[in-house]
């Protein structure tokens, strides 16, 4: 076995080879060929059918592949091919990386289990145990120059060798451990200006009273190589959006994606919502640029603002959007636009243009209640609550239909505000407590025209619906139910054509990839954490796990 | 856009006409098939409408009731059964039987709930599932109300309650378009009877009386222009009559829409549902005095001679309180699942490191957990799910209870490793009770 020969070999030998080789440059792209795409590869990963080597597929965030075996005819012969028990507690919500047969899974407290795509045989794994602050999650890795590189729940950039699983390098890269932490892949780019690979990531710190940024860092260290702070300070443009001193606490992290046109040296990004989350009296102003996409030019030394389009200016109810901003070419009328489109936890979907950031449609997706109100010390019940919307699992644009995929819940919640924010170190800072669940949880799968922002079809489920959207070319449409139903919809007609019951709770992205000309599809099912609601089943929790499907 | 012929007439010149319409609806039913008493089981048409009434009646009770000025508490208190008997229905929570108490079968929420429970998801689905939420809410406080030994105390949650009631019933928003049960009867095809005359409502009406629809919306309602009375669905919500071909029609809120939808020929966005001011519940916020100056001089923070602030007893409570209520995110050995450590070397550390006092930590735990319902639990369990936190962080048991209010020494109190060794303690640092 590759496995034992080189896991016999001495450590050091490992890094070693790797710094000669990065070194070397251009020459590191052919170097490690087998093991991480190349910066050409990141480019063209849209239309590669067999790997899966970004989180949402390619640098547009959109979930579309043109992978094409598994058709509406066929899709009910879907079968598991394997299935593999993650042995770690917490909720599943990874986005595997697969390339060259080799599928990159992570557990809640950062686990990483190298798979072999087409057996879900283990080739290695790297165990960490983390000091977890309030949530454990991790949403996948990033593969570039040879290495496995993640983010971790105590704020640490761990580099990993991809053949072996042996730690590289392990460096603190968040600026305080007290509130801020890892849970999103980071995001492998190639800076052509400079010739510099980079990891972009995004800090969890948004209910914990930091300030949100997104960072590039040097994959040969983790060295910062840019740092951009997510809410402005005194003298910037935007500072005067928040009342005395509140900016320092604003939060506004990004944690749901990055989404790049690298032809245009442009990063699109989500931010999240302001701090403290329930209480906006300590805060007055719009708060930029909470609950905001921005666009930024990032062709420079350090990337600069070029539009921003707030969704919910001064928000209470901690309805970030966390939906990874999808790039795409759409028909709006008779005119091919671009466009960018994403979704936020108070149940709206919108469609900007992707150069101006001005706003093309809004598509209200959730029941909606008590919007305009804020929180208050008594209490009061709003819709969604901090569950519901559109979360951060991500939608598909198909330009066969011209429509838009993307999930949604139904979820209420009761909200109290306290008389004021306290901030301390290593906890939530809220002004409250986050919402008590009120009446049902449902979920709905949507069609969206993208021409007109009116729903082609909608499918209600019993549970909320957090299992993203993954489009293939020859029209069949992927998700995951929380209740643990992998489904398959017709994209057409929304006709429910193939569901099976993984045992685990989904809330993750579904995926599909080749290994040998073979098409997988494949989705993390486990315990429900935080979405935890009285619907689901009281006793026990559910075993993690990974369930690859294929056709028999 | 509806494209016809007639005579359009703004709103303030037909006033009168609007209100004889409106008056009329006491008249016969549009529809020209068998009485709606004969149908089993109901219809939607008819469960929505039956909902509509159960709310109404409870609403006016509570409204009759408060105009009484009777000084007997258990004529309010009857109210309050009747009308949360009137929403739950027979077999739903609260409801209680009685010789002068009704029973209304399925309740509101029971016509609702069977009205929701399909597969398919009518464009009435979302208003209604508003409803819900809110009669539920409106329930809670009547069941608070039943407590009430004070008329004040009756009054507060009582209001609270008809707030709740009336956005269920269905009020005008700001686009004009009723939320609701109300706004889903005047806007959808719940307010069509059943074998009513129903037409594509992109179109216009050929006769009357009749009905047009489209996507599950209802654009209009039709009736002859002759003589006689006629029904209209629940407060129509009508913007505008038009007249015309010896027909009167009544254009609802949602014609708009639909015109929109006939052009799109796709289907349409919900009804905007009500989005006015969510009302306020007695929940009373504990802030803690004193507790904001964190994070000084952590390095004292595990004290030399760790206080003893709670009873065996009370661990031993809070044991099998942890075990049902925090086990599931928090982990059976305390060491985190979903969400992190609450005791052990990992959880310990990190709070000397952050300069965690006692009063931050039970602030935390009183206010904001449950994650998903905080401050459900009684004080009590509280603090006995203190004493237990504090029994596996190892602090030592005494004879004073942990109190169910917070005491301003919590304050001075940092949390961090107890020195010392600790029999039952495991590998994670975590000391066993029990």
């Amino acid at each position: 076995m590759l496995r034992d020969q080189l896991l016999g070999r001495p450590a050091c030998l490992i890094p070693a080879a790797m710094g000669f080789a990065v070194a070397l440059g251009l020459a590191a792209g052919s170097a490690h060929a087998q093991s991480t795409p190349s910066p050409q590869d990141f480019l063209d990963a849209a239309k590669d059918a067999t790997n899966w080597i970004l989180p949402a597929k390619s640098y547009s965030g959109n979930h579309y592949t043109t992978a094409a075996q598994i058709t509406p005819a066929n899709v009910r012969g879907l079968k598991p091919a394997w299935k593999f028990q993650v042995d770690d507690s917490g909720p599943m919500e990874v986005s595997p990386i697969v390339y060259n047969g080799t599928m990159y899974v992570t557990s809640a407290h950062d686990h990483i289990y190298a798979l072999d795509a087409a057996t879900g045989k283990l080739k290695w794994q790297f165990k960490d145990s983390p000091h977890v602050i309030s949530f454990a999650a991790n949403r996948g890795i990033a593969l570039l120059d040879g290495n496995v590189y993640i983010g971790t729940l105590d704020g640490h950039l761990i580099a990993l060798n991809a053949q072996t699983g042996k730690t590289v390098w392990d460096k603190v890269t968040v600026d305080d451990i007290a509130n801020s932490f890892y849970t999103m892949a980071p995001v492998p780019y190639h800076d052509p200006g400079t010739n510099q690979d980079m990891l972009l990531m995004g800090v969890s710190n948004g209910d914990w009273g930091g300030i949100g940024n997104i960072s590039a860092y040097d994959p040969k260290d983790g060295h910062v190589i840019w740092r951009w702070e997510t809410v402005p300070g005194p003298g910037q443009p935007g500072h005067d959006s928040w009342a005395g001193d509140s900016w320092k606490r604003g939060c506004a992290a990004t944690w749901g994606g990055v989404t790049l046109d690298p032809a245009a040296h442009m990063m699109y990004l989500n931010l999240g919502n302001p701090c403290p989350d329930f209480l906006g009296t300590v805060r007055k102003g719009d708060n930029l640029y909470s609950d905001s996409m921005v666009a930024l030019d990032i062709s420079g030394k350090s990337p600069t603002l070029k539009w921003y389009h707030q969704f919910i200016p001064h928000d209470t109810h901690d309805w970030d959007p966390p939906m990874q901003p999808v790039l795409f070419t759409g028909k709006v009328g008779n005119d091919s636009r671009q466009l960018v489109a994403t979704g936020d936890k108070a149940g709206n979907f919108w469609i900007l243009d992707a150069g101006t950031g001005a706003l093309v449609d809004h598509t209200v997706t959730s029941f909606q209640k008590g919007t305009h109100t804020e929180p208050t010390i008594e209490g009061n019940i709003a819709c969604p609550n901090t569950l519901g919307g559109i979360e951060y699992q991500g939608g598909a644009f198909d330009p066969a239909t011209n429509a838009f995929y993307v999930p949604s819940q139904n979820e209420c919640g009761r909200w109290t505000a306290q008389k004021d924010a306290v901030y301390i170190a290593g906890q939530f800072y809220l002004g409250g407590g986050f919402p008590k669940l009120v009446g049902p949880n449902t979920g709905q799968m949507n069609a969206i025209d993208v021409s007109t922002g009116v729903f082609n079809w909608r499918h209600n489920f019993d549970l909320p619906n957090y299992g993203g959207a993954l489009v293939t070319e020859s029209g069949v449409l992927f998700s995951g139910n929380l209740g643990g139903q992998e489904n398959a919809f017709d994209t057409k007609t929304g006709k429910l054509l193939w569901s099976y019951d993984t045992g685990g709770y989904i809330q993750a992205p579904s995926e599909a990839y080749q290994v040998n000309g073979k098409e997988f599809v494949v989705v993390a099912s486990g315990a429900a954490g935080n979405a935890t609601i009285p619907e689901l089943p009281k006793t026990g929790g559910k075993q993690a796990m990974i369930t690859a499907f294929t056709l028999k | 856009m509806l494209d016809f012929t007639w005579r359009r007439l703004a709103p303030a010149r037909i006033s009168g006409l609007v209100l004889f319409l409106c008056a009329a609806s006491i008249g016969m039913m549009l529809s020209t098939a068998s009485p709606a008493a004969a149908a089993d089981p109901p219809d939607d048409h008819q469960q929505a409408l039956a909902s509509l009434a159960n709310v109404k009646a409870a609403i006016d009770e509570l409204v009759r009731v408060d105009a009484s000025y009777s000084t007997d508490r258990n004529v309010y208190h009857h109210a309050s059964q009747q009308a949360i008997n009137l929403l739950a229905g027979e077999h739903g929570d609260g409801y209680v039987a009685g010789p002068d108490l009704t029973n209304p079968g399925a309740g509101a929420i029971g016509h609702i709930d069977s009205l929701l429970d399909r597969k398919a998801s009518p464009t009435w689905a979302e208003p209604l599932h508003g409803s819900l939420v809110n009669l539920l809410a409106a329930v809670s406080y009547l069941q608070d109300s039943l407590k009430a030994r004070e008329l004040m105390d009756y009054q507060l949650s009582a209001s609270r309650a008809i707030a709740y009631l009336e956005v269920a019933r269905g009020r005008p928003t700001e686009t004009g378009v009723l939320g609701g049960l109300e706004g889903a009867l005047a806007n959808t095809v719940l307010g069509v009877p059943e074998g009513a005359t129903q037409v594509d409502g992109c179109g216009t009406p050929s006769s009357a009386p009749s009905y047009g629809t489209h996507n599950g919306y209802l654009a209009w309602v039709a009736v002859p222009a002759g003589d006689g009375s006629h029904a209209l669905p629940e407060a129509t919500g009508g913007t505008e009559i038009v007249t015309g071909n010896g027909v009167i029609m009544l254009r609802t809120a949602a014609a708009s829409l639909v015109s929109a939808a006939c052009n799109r020929h796709t289907e349409l966005i919900p009804p905007p549902v009500d989005s006015s001011s969510a009302l306020p519940a007695e929940f009373h916020s504990m802030v803690i005095p004193a507790a904001a100056s964190v994070g000084s001089d952590p390095g004292t923070a595990a004290a030399a001679n760790p206080p003893a602030l709670y009873t065996k007893v009370q661990a031993k409570a809070g044991a099998r309180l942890f075990a049902t209520t925090c086990a599931k995110c928090h982990g059976a050995n305390l060491q985190g699942s979903a969400a992190p450590s609450v005791a052990g070397d990992d959880f310990l550390l990190t709070a000397k490191r952050n300069g965690w006092t006692l009063a931050i930590v039970r602030y935390l735990v009183v206010n904001n957990m449950p994650m998903n319902s905080p401050s459900s639990l009684t004080p009590t369990q509280y603090a006995s799910l203190m004493a237990f936190l504090l029994a596996s962080n190892c602090y030592p048991a005494g004879e004073t209870p942990f109190p169910d209010t917070t005491d301003p020494s919590f304050a001075t109190i940092k949390l961090g490793p107890v020195p010392g060794t600790h029999p039952g303690r495991n590998g994670k640092g975590v000391c066993k009770v029990g």
